[in-house]
């Protein structure tokens, strides 16, 4: 069998690969520009985590084992897990929304940016793999906890800068009000 | 069991009488008018059916004038095909101008990228070139459909099923041409007739595949927007949302980086 065969088989091969992952349907809720516009002017999710998240750290799980319960400390420990993992779906969604936003963005400019658009689709690659690791570990019980307590902090803080970054929308109170029904029309189910 | 000749004449005429059913419908409900391309592909399709057939009776299937009107039509028909998948990608992204004029650029690149380097590959003999050069058209032909269809994805642009129907049809005929090819190259020289037989299978499943989308599918509108923002107002924007996501991918690549404590 010779080189040139395998690679155009090869290549065949990812292509059908490629295709049927940009058929297949999306699997979140797929939100209206109006909604788009709107959310990123809301307060954010991750904001209300930060007291969540001070129940995961580490010294209560502590003092449990110490204590000796070891059925309540498995139980703390399963509990623990799943507010880690929902914090990652908040993260999920909020990135999704700025994906959404800055996509949205993209068609309405006459002219994009390519640097811009290969930064973000670099972005989006590199989140998508990070939250699946990091899933991961969550399953295998190797989560960083005390990461977690520093991210709450620092997406509490990003709030307010995407606020102040969004609130240029508001600016253009004008377009916004036209853009969402504008829009509608031309974005229906994609595929 | 049966012989590869007279299946590859049964697919022959399959394939001509879809092609024909096809045109009707292209023209009965008025699609040369929103896809000329494509009307024209498939007319030029037809007309190398009754041009072949016309020669292989005049000569013999092995004879070099139906090799040169074979290769030749062939060569033609690629090129109407690749104008055609162009023409789905404008419909599909000239109405969003900022992501066409991107997308457009990205598409051609990755398109005489595949073609160049599939050239590089081809086969010295002379009279195999043809076939490789056809090949990489064909791959160029699938990139190009792929790409358009992850542009699409990635901006949430909608593609309608009449548009999506049509790229799926030019993918999968690419596609099995590839590998087609590369199998014909490799092993099935000696079985030409059956060889003919696969590629004429593939194309009649694309037909069948535009048969039911033109009869079923309604032509829509050119998606698009009428709003545009400056372009000043997009680099501000689109600079402050790639430092937020940036922000949240540091944060995600801190945490996978900072040291375990098992609760």
């Amino acid at each position: 069998m010779s080189v040139t065969l395998l690679l155009f088989l090869f290549a065949a091969l990812v292509l059908f690969g490629l295709l049927f992952w940009s058929v297949r349907p999306h699997n979140h809720k797929q939100h209206s520009p109006d909604e788009i516009l709107k959310s990123l002017t809301e307060e954010r999710h991750y904001c209300r985590l930060p007291q969540i998240l001070q129940a995961l750290r580490p010294d209560d799980v502590a003092f449990l084992k110490r204590s000796g319960d070891t059925a309540l400390v498995q139980r703390v420990q399963r509990e623990r897990r799943r507010i880690a993992s929902q914090y990652l779906d908040v993260l999920q969604e909020d990135f999704e929304t700025l994906l959404e936003a800055a996509g949205l963005l993209a068609t309405m400019a006459p002219g994009v940016t390519p640097i811009q658009e290969w930064e973000r689709l670099k972005l989006s690659a590199r989140f998508a793999f990070c939250c699946t690791l990091l899933r991961w570990r969550l399953r295998l019980g190797l989560t960083p906890w005390g990461g977690f307590g520093t991210l709450a902090e620092i997406a509490s803080g990003m709030a307010v800068r995407v606020e102040a970054a969004t609130s240029r929308i508001g600016e253009r109170a004008s377009l916004a009000a036209e853009i969402p029904s504008m829009l509608e029309q031309g974005r229906g189910d994609p595929l | 069991m049966v012989d590869p000749l007279l299946l590859r004449n049964i697919a022959w005429a399959l394939s001509s009488i879809s092609e024909l059913v096809l045109f009707v419908f292209l023209l009965r409900r008025k699609l040369y008018r929103s896809h000329p391309a494509f009307v024209f592909y498939i007319f030029c399709a037809m007309f190398q059916s009754v041009a072949m057939f016309a020669v292989y009776r005049r000569w013999t299937f092995q004879s070099t004038t139906a090799w040169y009107v074979g290769w030749g039509s062939q060569g033609l028909l690629t090129c109407a095909r690749w104008v055609a998948s162009f023409e789905i990608a404008q419909r599909l992204l000239s109405g969003y101008t900022g992501i066409w004029a991107l997308a457009k650029r990205v598409l051609l690149f990755i398109s005489a990228t595949v073609l160049a380097y599939s050239l590089l590959a081809r086969h010295q003999d002379w009279h195999l070139m043809a076939m490789s050069t056809e090949r990489g058209l064909q791959l160029a032909i699938a990139s190009f459909i792929v790409t358009l269809l992850l542009f699409a994805r990635y901006y949430r642009i909608p593609v309608h099923p009449l548009e999506r129907s049509m790229a799926l049809g030019f993918f999968l005929f690419s596609c099995f041409s590839v590998v087609n090819y590369s199998l014909f190259e490799n092993w099935l020289g000696a079985y030409s007739n059956f060889w003919n037989f696969l590629g004429i299978l593939t194309f009649f499943a694309s037909l069948l595949i535009w048969i039911h989308a033109v009869r079923k599918y309604p032509v829509e509108k050119r998606a698009g927007n009428s709003v545009f923002v400056s372009p000043e107002y997009y680099i501000k924007l689109s600079s402050e949302l790639n430092m937020q996501l940036r922000t949240l991918n540091d944060q995600l690549a801190h945490l996978l980086r900072s040291e375990d404590h098992r609760p």
